[in-house]
């Protein structure tokens, strides 16, 4: 809780303002300290090309991040996006390989994307599997399954679907990508969903206080369920985002970068057990993550020491907040 | 030669940001005594004894131990060895492991180089210890498979085995029944024969009256008065506490009760067997009886908690199956939890949040939160029970004990209830604060609420109630009216006459 207590008639002034935004304010002043480091060390980084192609990448990155904010604000967790991805790019190419046309893909898309999401959270809500088991286990399936379906890369050839993928509105090299837009309509119905609606609500008490909501009369499974639904549906658009970006469905798409996105939640502000975060901490984290690799690979610096950076910055984040929560004064 | 006091704290001070926590504070313990400490919550009480145990630093000021300056520094493991113990309300113990291991806990014995772990000499320490004080365990038993209190006595008893000289006890029997208190207080009075003194921190009055010798109030980080036990009463006690005189712990008036709204018959529930009772418009029914009585298996069974194997509830004259706590609140029954944290709030979200929960379909409409509906809500429930927070947008886990209480019956009263059921409403709340609560409970049964309070506390079950159910053994043994109430006859009837 802020010091500066807010009293029952007073109006917010801007310094309240500064003080509830705490964590996002960090992040804020991090991605902006971020950018000045990379622009001064090079001149590409502030081009058009190379914001737009960041935004392409940051797009995938923060739909899944999206889902896994919901998922995990609700007290969830999820493993098997990137494979939930993977198995619907998959599954999507070889329809359209078969003939489907590319509407119909899209519809398939969303329709994988509830199914597989609706496995985990059947598992999570009614076998009380837990989560991080349960889409571990699904992790593996899906990937497996992906495997067995296509060992092969499928092409996709499909121009609108490749044009979904990497198609920019306008011309030039600040031409906007469709992914974007598309990632942030997304960020901004999960932004609303999350802030104003009741199940919103429900999300952040769920994951508060699973019991003392339950016996508020809130239907704590429902919201749990839905979320984890939520979690897969975004795993699955991401994902198949992808492929149409590539131009091709791999069984392996993604694999070993699982934790990535789940990096970059916690790095916004979303713990681990739940009831707190907010929509705005998930997209600086991503924006933050994608800098950093951006920068290196600007700088031909070799591409796995993003990971060892990455990890020190999750690292430091949330040590900062360990420091403020008083935690460390305790034994 | 020895000394008067076995321990004494001189002109203790301790400054947390923003509060004097201890101010100038005295004390003197005499050997073999039990010194109560009581006041209420944020008076110092656990200040001070954090302070004797080394778990904090004074600012200035000393801890003498039997003649000897204790130095600040001290660490609490070494104010062990010099014979000062303490006894958490939230116990520390080993549930997968045996009591003899719980009991050496810190110390295990080993033998030879390799340091390998002497069971033997443990199990035989240990077997004598528990002889010593009468308890009937093999040493081998698993923690897990001990009730609450007999955790507890193991706990006191790994204090013990290392030749305590004071013993504090932080509340050590808010989670025990009126039997297992009673076995406590065999067992403190026994240690107090062995020269033990103890330092017993509380606020249950009744306690300290049959235990302690001595009594020292504080109020708000001092001292304000060492009474001896048989020269002050309870009147005295709560005027020295609160501050201000509480002429009437529980304020029951004559209210008008009206018809039968709820009635359950023949209702069984895990071990809870054929439970009937009724309860009428505007009337406190109290379902009193020991933990494990049953009265808890019936309450949670009512609310769809706790599936029921048979049983009729019939609310209004029409008969209704609850399944799960939201049919519950369909039909117009509220419930508020025991256990305020872990069942009744969200510790980490707002004060608003956590009142508008039960109401968030009539706050939005299509599924959008008005966010001037909830703000107006919460204001004037703010207001009608009188919560004291800085803000509806405060974090609910900053607010005093009693005022989270108050969020928790306030945010069942948003939902126009018929029927409140109750558990342990005033559980782990000041002495000042818990009569605030009675006086809601009064207020609303003026406005024709019925409220079903489930308690282990028979004074205050006495106190506020108009009629009681009294369980024992899983069953109903008796029903009376407030005018039959007397504490021997009920309490009999709880522990089902085989004392």
């Amino acid at each position: 809780m802020s010091k500066d207590v807010l009293r029952m008639n007073e109006k917010r002034t801007f310094k309240n303002v500064i003080l509830d935004m705490g964590t996002t304010l960090s992040l804020l002043i991090a991605l902006i300290l971020l950018g000045i480091v990379w622009s001064s060390m090079t001149e590409f980084f502030l081009t058009g090309q190379n914001i737009m192609n960041l935004l392409m990448f940051a797009s995938v990155m923060a739909i899944r991040a999206s889902g896994l904010t919901v998922a995990m604000i609700s007290g969830g967790l999820d493993l098997s996006q990137n494979a939930t991805g993977a198995l619907t790019a998959i599954v999507c190419a070889l329809a359209l390989e078969a003939g489907a046309p590319w509407v119909v893909i899209l519809f398939m898309v969303i329709g994988l994307g509830l199914v597989l999401g609706g496995v985990n959270a059947s598992l999570v809500t009614f076998a009380k599997i837990p989560a991080f088991i349960t889409t571990l286990a699904t992790m593996l399936i899906f990937r497996g399954v992906a495997w067995l379906l296509s060992p092969k890369t499928i092409m996709i050839m499909n121009k609108n679907l490749t044009n979904i993928g990497r198609g920019r509105i306008g011309e030039g090299e600040w031409a906007f990508p469709y992914i974007a837009i598309i990632a942030i309509v997304i960020l901004g119905l999960t932004y609303f969903i999350l802030n104003f609606t009741a199940f919103g609500r429900k999300v952040y008490m769920v994951g508060g206080n699973k019991e003392a909501s339950y016996l508020s009369g809130i239907s704590s499974n429902k919201v749990t369920f839905i979320a984890f639904v939520f979690s897969g549906l975004m795993g699955a658009i991401a994902g198949s985002l992808l492929s149409f970006q590539v131009g091709a469905a791999l069984p392996q798409a993604s694999q070993g970068t699982e934790m990535i996105p789940i990096a970059a939640v916690i790095l916004g502000g979303v713990g681990l057990s739940g009831g707190k975060g907010k929509v705005s901490g998930t997209i600086l984290a991503v924006l933050i993550m994608l800098v950093i690799r951006n920068g290196l690979q600007l700088q031909s610096i070799p591409s796995k020491v993003e990971w060892v950076v990455t990890g020190c910055v999750l690292l430091v984040a949330v040590f900062i907040d360990v420091i403020r929560s008083g935690e460390l004064r305790k034994k | 030669m020895s000394n008067e006091y076995i321990l004494q704290m001189k002109q203790v001070v301790k400054q947390f940001p923003g509060v004097l926590a201890l101010d100038k504070v005295d004390l003197d313990v005499k050997p073999a005594e039990v010194m109560a400490i009581i006041g209420e919550n944020g008076a110092g009480k656990s200040t001070l004894m954090k302070i004797i145990s080394g778990a904090f630093t004074a600012d200035t000021g000393q801890v003498v131990l039997d003649g000897q300056v204790i130095p600040s520094s001290m660490k609490p493991k070494d104010r062990l060895d010099i014979g000062i113990a303490i006894i958490y309300q939230e116990l520390n113990y080993l549930d997968e492991m045996t009591i003899s291991e719980n009991l050496f806990m810190g110390r295990t014995l080993t033998k030879g180089p390799l340091k390998v772990v002497n069971y033997k000499r443990m199990f035989e320490e240990s077997k004598k210890l528990l002889k010593e004080f009468n308890m009937d365990y093999s040493p081998r038993t698993l923690m897990k498979s001990l009730s609450v209190a007999e955790k507890q006595m193991i706990e006191i008893l790994r204090a013990v085995s290392k030749d305590v000289k004071v013993l504090i006890m932080d509340e050590p029997t808010s989670s025990l029944n009126e039997v297992e208190t009673r076995r406590l207080f065999e067992f403190i009075v026994d240690l107090r024969a062995k020269g033990v003194s103890i330092l017993y921190i509380s606020h249950k009055l009744e306690e300290v009256f049959e235990l302690a010798d001595r009594v020292q109030v504080m109020r708000d980080g001092k001292n304000v008065g060492v009474r001896t036990i048989s020269e002050t009463d309870t009147n005295e006690l709560v005027t020295l506490m609160v501050g201000r005189e509480i002429t009437d712990m529980y304020p029951k008036e004559d209210n008008e009760i009206g018809q039968t709204v709820l009635s359950v018959k023949n209702l069984s529930c895990h071990f809870a067997k054929n439970i009937s009772f009724d309860v009428r418009k505007g009337e406190v029914l109290g379902l009193f009886g020991l933990v494990g009585s049953g009265r808890v298996e019936a309450m949670e069974g009512l609310l769809g908690i706790k599936g029921i194997d048979s049983g009729e509830i019939t609310l209004e004259g029409e008969v209704i199956k609850i399944r799960n706590p939201i049919e519950a609140k369909g039909y117009g029954i509220g419930y508020i939890p025991s256990d305020r944290k872990k069942e009744g709030l969200v510790l980490i979200n707002t004060v608003r949040n956590n009142l508008t929960v039960t109401v968030l379909n009539e706050v939005s409409r299509g599924g959008v939160l008005s966010s001037a509906k909830e703000n107006k809500y919460s204001d004037t429930w703010i207001g009608k029970l009188g919560i004291k927070t800085p803000s509806r947008n405060t974090e609910i886990d900053s607010l005093s004990g009693g005022n989270q209480q108050k969020v928790v019956i306030a945010k069942w009263l948003l939902t126009n209830p018929k029927v409140l059921i109750m558990n342990d409403p005033t559980r782990g709340i000041d002495v000042g604060a818990k009569v605030e609560i009675y006086k809601v409970m009064e207020e609303l049964c003026k406005e024709g609420i019925s409220i079903i309070m489930v308690s282990s506390e028979l004074p205050e079950t006495m106190g506020i109630t108009d009629r009681m159910v009294v369980f024992a053994d899983g069953r109903v043994v008796a029903e009376m009216d407030r005018s039959d109430y007397n504490q021997k006859d009920i309490l009999k009837l709880a522990v089902g006459g085989n004392d």
